[in-house]
């Protein structure tokens, strides 16, 4: 830290020094207390509402509550992910490792996450049977053996065709 | 008239003045005694508005934020509870009050200085702080005391503050500390920092 220049120090000490002569004009404190209590009979003005606030909750306080808050619902967070990462149990490692046994780059790289579909890279769409569901199906009736239901509760009784 | 307590003591001006007793005058203040109220307003005045005034350079600006500080302290004058001087407890007002009006209004500084007290200074004393070799060899000493209330108005709140209560009023670092709720370490820190600035701004002008 640079120390400043001591007699300009000085100097400026009695520069400072020379504002306490900045007087108002004459007459001016003869007549500033008549005003003060003027005014403090005027009824106060109503205070808003986060004057009322301030007056009657510390602030310090409530920050600190805020702070506390934060902080507590942080502890749960984090609390929570580690019980979900708990919950999870992940395979021992070396486990792990030993199943993963990647194919060959040629074939891994036109089935679909390893469930043997096949992906068609060049026409990136989706499965037809995901935009129509249902598309190309045939309608298969269900065979019901009516026997089944006989002695079964009236709720469980149904009605097929003749 | 006020009654006042049987001591007295002379006052510079000749006149006779009560001497004071803060905690008397503050418990009939309490009580709602006007009189109380304004032998208060009396006795700490000048000095409350001399340091809303060296903060804002602006004699209207300083007349309402006095009024202000003084109206403020006696409609709160049951949360004093004495831990601190009246006085420290007043300044404290001013202070905080003087620092929101600086914030809220930080772009439109406008200067409304006072006179200089005419019996202490002709011109001379305080002309011969100045350099020869100033930009301007002719400054007056209505131009100087212009360019320190500039250069004033160029530190930060804090700054101004800490300044205006220890280099113009000669406060000590301790109740500075109490006035601005901070350490004494602060204080001088603040101070340093604060007359480094204004030597830097008054560089052209100051007496080598």
């Amino acid at each position: 830290m640079m120390e400043p220049d001591p007699e300009k120090f000085d100097k400026l000490q009695k520069l400072l020094a020379s504002k306490e002569k900045e007087k108002p004009e004459e007459g001016f404190f003869d007549r500033f207390s008549d005003q003060v209590l003027t005014r403090l009979e005027e009824p106060a003005p109503k205070p808003t509402l986060w004057e009322r606030l301030n007056d009657q909750v510390d602030p310090l306080r409530i920050a600190a509550a805020i702070f506390a808050a934060v902080i507590g619902l942080g502890v749960m967070f984090a609390l929570d992910e580690g019980s979900n990462m708990a919950e999870t149990e992940p395979e021992p490692l070396g486990e792990a490792d030993e199943e993963i046994s990647p194919e060959p780059l040629g074939q891994g790289q036109n089935t679909l996450a390893g469930s043997g579909l096949l992906l068609n890279k060049s026409e990136a769409q989706p499965p037809r049977i995901l935009m129509n569901p249902g598309t190309g199906l045939a309608p298969f009736p269900a065979k019901i053996d009516s026997s089944f239901y006989q002695g079964k509760s009236a709720s469980n009784t149904v009605h097929t065709p003749k | 008239m006020l009654e006042y307590p049987s001591t007295v003591s002379p006052a510079k001006d000749g006149v006779t003045m009560p001497e004071w007793n803060e905690k008397e005058f503050v418990s009939r203040a309490r009580k709602g005694d006007m009189e109380a109220c304004d032998a208060l307003v009396r006795q700490y005045q000048e000095r409350i508005y001399a340091t809303v005034y060296h903060m804002t350079s602006n004699h209207e600006d300083a007349a309402d934020l006095a009024q202000e500080t003084f109206i403020k302290a006696f409609r709160k004058i049951d949360k004093f509870k004495g831990d601190s001087s009246f006085f420290t407890w007043l300044y404290r007002i001013a202070v905080n009050n003087t620092i929101n009006f600086i914030r809220s209004k930080r772009r439109r500084v406008i200067l409304s200085i006072n006179q200089m007290d005419e019996e202490w200074d002709r011109g001379e004393e305080l002309l011969g702080l100045v350099s020869k070799d100033t930009p301007r060899q002719n400054v007056d000493r209505h131009e100087l005391q212009g360019i320190l209330n500039v250069a004033m108005q160029k530190l930060s709140s804090n700054h101004r503050l800490v300044v205006t209560l220890h280099d113009v009023q000669g406060l000590p670092h301790e109740q500075i500390g109490e006035i601005m709720d901070c350490n004494t370490n602060t204080v001088r820190t603040r101070l340093h920092y604060a007359r480094k600035q204004l030597q830097a701004h008054l560089s052209d002008y100051l007496k080598p």
